[in-house]
């Protein structure tokens, strides 16, 4: 009786227990709205999309708890899908433009961390001007126009099902279990939320804050590598006007799962259903026929529907102010 | 003028408020003394209008009043100058004490000679004379608390509410606050001091209420009692030993300071010996905070050498210091020690991975052992290591603080004011905790503007003058006389 008392006590202190309430009322929602919404294949073709923004979602999540902001990722794509399609175009292995995309990815997260951390920038314009910088070179690289990438390890990546589940559905689950333990068992996660809680306070506690943001920048250029492959993968093109929406559909998700934007909270886990939760937003209203910019209109609503929510949640009780 | 009666306030779990009456008189000096935890602060909100009470009434000038919100009771002329004081720092003084005004449709052009004969005219209400053009960011915490009861004067306050005013000023500056409550006394204002420095009470209040645990229990003249009489009705037994005997016997050289200086300060030369509490002293600005901070590393820029245990240091960093064994206490602990939104357990282990001793890899089960073992020996008050920092009295923050310093098993501890705002329970504990630290071997560098605190705790006293050395005495030569004497000049 009082594990199960102390169970319900344990459920009740997740954060984004509201978030999955939610989730469930869209799904309630659009199973009885469409008869085709509920079902595995439809879950999956959902999770299938998802995990491009859901795997971006996972270190941008720990980048909004380290309380800073990145808005060059979308463009990092666009810049790490056009490299790979120039390279393949010219006959260089999958292999070899996979590599390359991922250490221009980190070379981003370099850039974007030393601004912040060692120049001192507000991460809103050094990341701001890395938006601009990374898609303008996209374009020039690419003459602003698409590549068309065929290759079996895309359509591996990109395609493929192992067990039913996509494989991009696989490699999100798997960063989501390691990062999960990145953030709850090592010393760098945990520094990650001190240093967001307050800079101040981690300097004083010899947290080198320095250090730990520009690490933190590189995991996130790495990860948006990785979401990369599995954009270009999906698309089966190289578009340097590619990924505009993905970046703030990421911070998006992070808000929906719970991320204080001043720093120091966050999860991870929440931030993935909140990606899902997107996804299936906009599954659902495909399926019942919604013109497109009443879907930006209706999900822009449900943001600040979800963060409305939570600020009355945490309102202190018995204070005006 | 103002009274309150049978005051009752709820909050989910706890009855902050029961049943409280008080009254403060026309051109009076109310002081209102409690622990932390025993209601003032709730009790300031209600009189101010932040919070409505359960039960009870308010009478102001004979009348029942209700208030609902801070601008029905600073209309009525009842203000409040709060502990963390709401400037806007970039912004001059003139301009922070016209900000109210924006909001009213005639001012929707802004006037600046206006502006700034109003503050200067609010300014000179009080005696203060500040450039009514300098930012407010520049002016010490003394200057901003004068702007504020100024600001309030100006706006005709006839009740003035001083929350805990002198927590960051030194004896000086204080002396300069009573001198203006004063004033403010003889043009017939009516004021609630609140404080824990029963000192002041005795030095200025006219009559003193006595909180606890909610509840008022007592009230008599200044005249009437005696300060143990008012320390036990605040804690609701006797503290006849506030400080403890000291019984640490201070061994060797530990750490050597020789020439060392940053640009506040300047060639410093002391020891610090195992074992001993040396205390530091200064007056506001003389740059003795700033040594803590420099002895931790914070200033990569430094001369001279420091050495600890004969080891040459690299101050260069927080991270190098803490591997040494060096820890530090800041006096801010809202600001610099803790995180506030982070759990009590999470504040504990802050210091614990970057000690290099431990491992990189965190254990749960771990944490919340080292954390349940402080919050035992240190007596934190928390419902659980989950509580919210935030949630947390003063006192027990800093303890907080102290545990995660002291978790790294530091050989030298460097505490910056470490009882700055904090009730005298609580105060008397750390002494305690710190005497039998000394006594075990660890070294402490208390920094602090305290002088009760400075000569009973402190081995020897180190008196800091315009970034220099003035002083360096021993336990025969620490006289409060003695140490003010060098903390005003040079030429000791």
């Amino acid at each position: 009786m009082s594990n199960l008392k102390q169970g319900i006590q344990k459920v009740k202190k997740i954060d984004y227990l509201p978030l999955i309430f939610a989730y469930a009322v869209i799904i309630i929602f659009f199973s009885v709205c469409s008869p085709y919404f509920l079902s595995f294949t439809n879950f999956m073709s959902i999770i299938l999309y998802a995990s491009i923004v859901g795997i971006l979602s996972l270190t941008t999540c720990l980048v909004l708890a380290a309380g800073q902001i990145d808005f060059s990722a979308g463009s990092v794509i666009a810049l790490g899908s056009c490299v790979m399609g120039i390279m393949m175009r010219g006959g260089s292995s999958v292999w070899a433009a996979m590599a390359v995309c991922m250490l221009i990815s980190a070379l981003t997260g370099v850039y974007n961390g030393i601004m912040i951390a060692y120049v001192g920038m507000n991460p809103f314009i050094a990341t701001l001007a890395g938006m601009q910088m990374f898609r303008g070179i996209a374009y020039l690289l690419t003459d602003a126009r698409s590549i068309t990438i065929t290759n079996n390890v895309f359509k591996f990546i990109g395609r493929a099902r192992t067990m039913g589940v996509p494989n991009a559905a696989w490699i999100m689950l798997l960063l989501l279990l390691l990062f999960g333990i990145v953030a709850k068992y090592t010393a760098f996660g945990r520094r990650i939320f001190v240093i967001g809680g307050s800079q101040k306070v981690a300097y004083l506690s010899g947290i080198n804050v320095k250090r730990d943001t520009l690490l933190l920048f590189v995991i996130h250029g790495v990860v948006t590598g990785v979401a990369t492959v599995i954009f270009t993968a999906q698309l089966g093109a190289a578009l340097p006007a590619a990924a505009q929406n993905t970046n703030f559909t990421a911070i998006s998700a992070c808000v929906l799962g719970g991320v204080s934007l001043t720093g120091g909270k966050g999860s991870l886990m929440g931030s993935v259903i909140g990606a899902l939760l997107l996804e299936t937003l906009s599954n659902g209203m495909n399926m019942l026929g919604v013109a497109s910019f009443w879907q930006d209109v209706i999900t822009g609503f449900v943001l600040i529907f979800a963060v409305t929510l939570d600020i009355i949640k945490n309102r202190r009780k018995g204070s005006s102010y | 003028m103002l009274k309150v009666e049978h005051i009752t306030k709820i909050f989910p779990g706890v009855k902050a408020l029961d049943d409280v009456s008080l009254e403060v008189r026309k051109g009076e000096v109310l002081a209102l003394l409690g622990e932390n935890g025993a209601g003032k602060s709730t009790l300031i909100k209600v009189l101010s209008g932040i919070h409505s009470p359960e039960e009870g009434e308010i009478y102001y000038k004979g009348e029942p009043i209700k208030f609902h919100g801070p601008v029905d009771a600073k209309e009525a002329g009842i203000s409040v100058v709060h502990q963390e004081l709401a400037f806007l720092p970039l912004l001059s003084v003139a301009e922070n004490l016209y900000i109210r005004h924006y909001t009213e449709k005639r001012h929707r052009l802004v006037n600046w000679s206006e502006v700034n004969a109003a503050a200067k005219e609010a300014m000179d209400m009080i005696h203060l004379h500040i450039p009514p053009e300098r930012p407010v960011g520049k002016c010490s915490v003394a200057e901003c608390q004068q702007i504020e009861i100024a600001r309030a004067v100006y706006e005709n306050a006839q009740v003035l509410i001083l929350d805990e005013p002198t927590s960051a000023l030194n004896d000086k500056e204080t002396e300069e606050l009573m001198k203006c409550i004063e004033g403010l006394r003889e043009k017939g204002v009516s004021i609630i001091l609140i404080t824990h420095k029963i000192e002041e009470i005795m030095r200025i209040a006219d009559r003193v209420v006595v909180l606890r645990d909610g509840h008022t229990v007592g009230e008599c003249q200044v005249g009437a009692v005696t300060k143990d009489d008012l320390i036990s009705m605040m804690v609701g037994r006797k503290i006849t030993d506030m400080y403890p005997k000291k019984t640490n016997r201070p061994g060797g050289t530990l750490l050597s300071v020789e020439g060392f200086g940053t640009d506040l300060l300047s060639d410093l030369h002391f020891t610090v010996k195992k074992g001993e509490i040396l205390g530091v002293y200064g007056l506001m600005g003389a740059g003795h905070l700033e040594l803590g901070q420099a002895l931790f590393g914070c200033y990569s820029k430094y001369t001279g050498e420091v050495r600890l245990g004969g080891e040459l240091l690299r101050l260069k960093s927080p991270e190098i210091c803490i591997r040494k064994g060096i820890v530090f206490l800041p006096s801010d602990r809202k600001q610099e020690g803790l995180v506030l939104m982070h759990s009590v357990k999470s504040n504990i282990m802050n210091l614990y991975y970057q000690t290099g001793k431990n491992s990189r890899i965190v254990n749960h089960k771990r944490e919340e052992s080292i954390s349940r073992k402080w919050m035992e020996q240190l007596r934190i008050k928390t419902p659980s290591g989950e509580t919210i920092a935030e949630s947390l009295s003063g006192g027990n923050q800093q303890k907080v603080v102290l545990a995660k310093c002291l978790e790294t098993d530091p050989k030298i501890i460097i505490l910056n004011d470490p009882t700055r705002g904090i009730d005298v329970g609580a105060k008397a504990e750390i002494y305690h905790f710190l005497n039998a630290l000394t006594e075990k071997g660890v070294s402490v560098i208390m920094i602090t503007s305290e002088m009760p605190e400075l000569l009973a705790m402190s081995d020897r006293v180190l008196v800091i003058h315009e970034g220099k050395q003035s002083a360096l005495l021993e336990k025969e030569e620490m006289t409060q006389t003695n140490i003010v004497a060098a903390a005003i000049s040079n030429d000791f």
